[in-house]
């Protein structure tokens, strides 16, 4: 499945983590900031491909 | 060579070769071999046996009549081998996702070959494969073009495999005579500079009836390696299934068997409740009854900001993702006699052990409520990923 956006998520804030959309699909991740989540890793190597964060939502 | 018998007479003694005993006997007639002792034959034994070294069983072992070779000791390092723990579905046709529990369809060196995988059932009374009722099918429809597809599995913890034999054993079968190479490798972690991951492969020909295969390599020294810095549970073995075939083909297996050692044992049959825990420390997922069912207690934090509380049923690898299908009211919570219909949540925390959810769109009610958090579509799940 090809990630259509990803989210900062906050609450009350603070960054509680990531949402992850994808194209074509209803299916989504929340993802926790945790450098043993493989998702989470996913995304910090998306982010270093040079793709773009969708703007917080709080 | 001078084999001698020491003190014949006596009421204890010991055979000797070349000056040094190989067999004594006491007074109570207790035999003792210090050295290795190697039995070809069949041996019984009736009184106690103690052994203070390595006891290695070529053949059978059994205790009052049973067989121990058969008996659960976790010896097999695969989970799911035999393709039953199904709690993503039973059929998969998006490349690069998770299947069966624990087994990834995943693509090779860029290539995204169409393909689908299914878990399908055997017969009963078939004896192809001995006490086997479930096996995974990689059924693949289209051409690869710049790389193959392949089928895998992560063991956690590549600390146990510090230069240890290791002997993988499965049943599997093709539509046509086909290569597969069982490549493996051990993975150092993630983060810091962990050192790069070192592979053994080996290429095995699969034939058109269900035959069992055995492989059985060396896993490399750990000696001079460096961990990751997030800890060893994000270090693991890889065992890949890589297809050889760039063509279209249909693939089998089941009772996939990694152990330590140089013998395939026969397949470890482990309870259901015992392999669906082991696979729920990587993946568990809530699904709907029908178009309803509980997901979890619910309290109203404010008018608008609902949190939803989870336990797992069993500690999880690490903090996991929470996953879930979005769609209009697929969710709901009863509250004050009433109902809010919502559709999608959002993760707050989570450990290794819970997770609290939060909702703050189609939620509406006073601070302090309780409530219980159900599904309203049988198309719904929640579920929490903390695969490798």
């Amino acid at each position: 499945m090809k990630i259509d956006k990803i989210i900062k998520m906050y609450f009350e804030g603070e960054l509680v983590g990531y949402d992850i959309t994808y194209v074509n699909s209803n299916f989504k991740k929340s993802v926790p900031i945790n450098e043993s989540n493989t998702d989470y890793q996913e995304i910090q190597e998306w982010i270093a491909k040079g793709n773009t964060l969708e703007p917080a939502d709080e | 060579m001078t084999v001698s018998i020491k003190s014949p007479t006596s009421t204890t003694g010991s055979i000797q070769l070349n000056g040094s005993d190989v067999l004594t006997i006491d007074s109570s007639g207790n035999l003792t071999a210090p050295n290795a002792l190697t039995v070809t034959g069949t041996s019984t034994l009736t009184g106690n046996a103690t052994v203070t070294g390595t006891l290695t069983v070529n053949s059978t072992a059994s205790i009052n009549g049973s067989n121990i070779s058969t008996q659960p000791s976790f010896r097999n390092l695969i989970i799911n081998g035999d393709m039953r723990i199904a709690q993503r579905g039973t059929s998969f046709t998006a490349d690069n996702v998770y299947t069966l529990d624990r087994w990834k369809s995943a693509d090779g060196t860029g290539g995204t070959p169409a393909r689908t995988l299914s878990q399908q059932t055997f017969t009963l009374g078939q004896t192809d494969v001995p006490n086997a009722y479930y096996y995974l099918q990689h059924n693949q429809t289209g051409a690869s073009t710049n790389g193959n597809a392949s089928l895998v599995q992560r063991i956690e913890d590549v600390t146990q495999f510090d230069g240890q034999t290791i002997t993988i054993s499965f049943y599997a079968k093709a539509d046509a005579s086909m290569n597969i190479n069982i490549r493996l490798l051990q993975d150092f972690g993630t983060g810091g500079s962990p050192s790069a991951a070192v592979e053994v492969s080996e290429i095995v020909s699969i034939g058109t009836s269900w035959t069992k295969y055995t492989v059985t390599k060396t896993l490399g020294s750990l000696s001079g390696k460096t961990l990751g810095t997030d800890g060893v549970n994000t270090s693991y073995l890889t065992v890949n299934i890589d297809f050889q075939p760039t063509t279209t083909f249909v693939f089998d297996v089941t009772l996939f068997q990694l152990e330590l050692g140089t013998e395939a044992t026969p397949f470890e049959n482990l309870p259901y409740d015992v392999e669906l825990a082991r696979c729920q420390r990587y993946y568990h997922r809530i699904n709907p009854n029908g178009t309803s069912g509980s997901i979890g207690s619910a309290a109203y934090y404010t008018s608008t900001t609902v949190f939803v509380s989870l336990n797992f049923p069993t500690s999880m690898r690490t903090f996991p993702s929470m996953e879930q299908v979005t769609g209009t009211d697929y969710y709901n919570i009863n509250r004050n006699g009433a109902n809010d219909t919502f559709n999608t949540f959002t993760l707050n925390t989570s450990n290794i052990d819970s997770a609290d959810l939060y909702v703050t769109s189609g939620v509406s009610g006073t601070s302090g409520w309780a409530g219980r958090c159900r599904f309203n579509s049988a198309s719904g799940y929640v579920a929490f990923s903390a695969e490798l």
